[in-house]
């Protein structure tokens, strides 16, 4: 043991622990900024990232057509050839039908908002031990995307880019108890902030909070961002499912079920610009 | 190059493309997902390779899946490359002087590597910062995923005996 730590071995290991503690407090100084060693190894794993994800999504669409179809011969082998073809178109048509859709709806989006500058992007990369559902897309600095970018889907808000890579960026999710939203019940007006909670999480909701004691908010109440440096405003965050006491009972807060499906989004668009970005929040 | 460095050269290239692999594997969304809670592949592999080579190739893989597990994860960039660094070095050194290379103690060290790493992550990310109900983050996600992890580990122990006895091979021919 007293040899190793007299050999040259220890000595290379020592300095690769002080680059790792380098780049950590890099890291930590430049914010969501991704270091030199993360960038590259990004850049490398990232396009594989997006094939994986395109394989798998293959797969569990396989599967799931050759289950049904299973069940279907049971009940009927004679009709189980041909169930399968029109269930597959149907996918297919379902398939088609979803993307234009979601298109419509992001169209929508920019005819209201002719100053909102888009990047479609897809979920390449959930991390095994994020527990608010946050996830990489495949677009990066080389596509324009810059820190604290807001992240949407044809439903509505989905969070914020954390970190940025060549051709990759990070996306925490409105869940993430780290994630502050200025936001307003759009039926009663009064504001409050949408962050985290780790209990809430677990269901993919979130809560406004810091809403007055005296508020009218109340079930099925539409909540929407209030505007400012990272969020552009009226976006849709999601609806009330219940209202709740604060700590200490001073104020309530409302427990909102996101509009976005959080857990299980396959693309977003990231708002690359939008009028009055940089401006403090309302 | 002789021929014994180009094996040599061969199975560390081998075993990053592994780790590379277990990478995409384990981030690809969806994959082998129960209940919201995924297995870790890349800390088995390097704490399997500190154990199959010691603790310096050890200690240099374990940084490099350490990397992988920092690329785009919740805590800062050189959290999880410092803790699996140490934590292969100390495998290693486990195995060279006082544990027998086994599946057994494979599994063992794998869950109490995923658990240093874990309590670590839950002090500083969580109970540092006051959050409420920081205690469900240990009970349904953190310790899931060690006994997640620790169960499917002795497939990759396995799969990198394997290619450790067939470049053992080679350098003997």
């Amino acid at each position: 043991m007293g040899d190793f730590l007299k050999s040259a071995r220890f000595k290379i290991l020592f300095g690769v622990f002080i680059l790792l503690l380098f780049f950590m407090l890099r890291a930590a100084w430049t914010g969501g900024l991704s270091p030199l060693l993360s960038q590259g190894t990004g850049l490398l794993v990232t396009p594989l990232q997006k094939a994986s994800s395109s394989i798998s999504d293959a797969v569990s669409g396989y599967f799931q057509r050759y289950v049904r179809a299973d069940e279907l011969a049971a009940e009927n082998a004679a009709l189980q050839s041909e169930v399968n073809e029109l269930r597959s178109q149907l996918i297919d048509y379902e398939q088609y039908r979803q993307e234009n859709e979601n298109l419509r709806q992001y169209i929508g989006l920019k005819e209201e908002n002719p100053d909102f500058e888009l990047e479609p992007a897809s979920v390449v990369k959930r991390d095994s031990d994020d527990r608010f559902f946050s996830f990489m897309i495949d677009k990066g600095s080389i596509n324009g995307i810059t820190l604290y970018d807001t992240v949407i889907s044809p439903e509505g808000l989905v969070g914020a880019i954390t970190e940025v890579g060549p051709n990759f960026s990070k996306v925490t999710t409105i869940l993430d108890v780290r994630s502050k939203v200025g936001a307003y019940d759009n039926r009663t007006r009064d504001i409050g902030i949408v962050n985290g909670d780790i209990e809430l999480a677990a269901e993919g909701k979130c809560k406004l909070t810091y809403l007055p004691r005296e508020s009218g908010a109340a079930k099925d109440d539409l909540v929407v961002t209030s505007g400012g440096s990272i969020y552009p405003k009226n976006l849709v965050i999601g609806k009330v499912t219940e209202i709740r006491e604060g700590e200490g009972k001073i104020s309530l807060y409302a427990v909102v079920e996101p509009a976005a499906d959080i857990k299980n989004l396959t693309d977003v668009m990231v708002i690359k610009s939008y009028q009055g970005q940089g401006e403090p929040d309302e | 190059m002789n021929s014994k460095t180009k094996i040599f050269l061969a199975k560390y290239t081998v075993y990053a493309a592994v780790l590379i692999v277990l990478y995409v594997l384990q981030t690809t969304p969806r994959f082998l997902t129960i209940l919201d809670v995924k297995p870790n592949f890349v800390i088995p592999a390097a704490v399997g390779i500190a154990m199959l080579e010691g603790e310096f190739i050890g200690g240099l893989y374990g940084a490099f899946a350490g990397v992988l597990c920092d690329l785009g994860g919740r805590m800062l960039f050189g959290f999880n490359s410092i803790i699996l660094l140490v934590s292969c070095v100390c495998v290693g050194l486990l195995v060279i002087y006082l544990l027998r290379p086994g599946v057994i103690n494979f599994v063992l060290l794998v869950a109490g590597t995923m658990l240093i790493r874990g309590l670590l992550e839950y002090l500083l990310s969580y109970v540092m910062w006051d959050y409420e109900n920081v205690w469900m983050v240990l009970a349904y996600m953190i310790l899931p995923a060690i006994l997640y992890t620790a169960a499917v580990s002795p497939l990759i122990y396995y799969l990198l005996r394997w290619l450790n006895g067939k470049f053992s091979e080679y350098l003997q021919v």
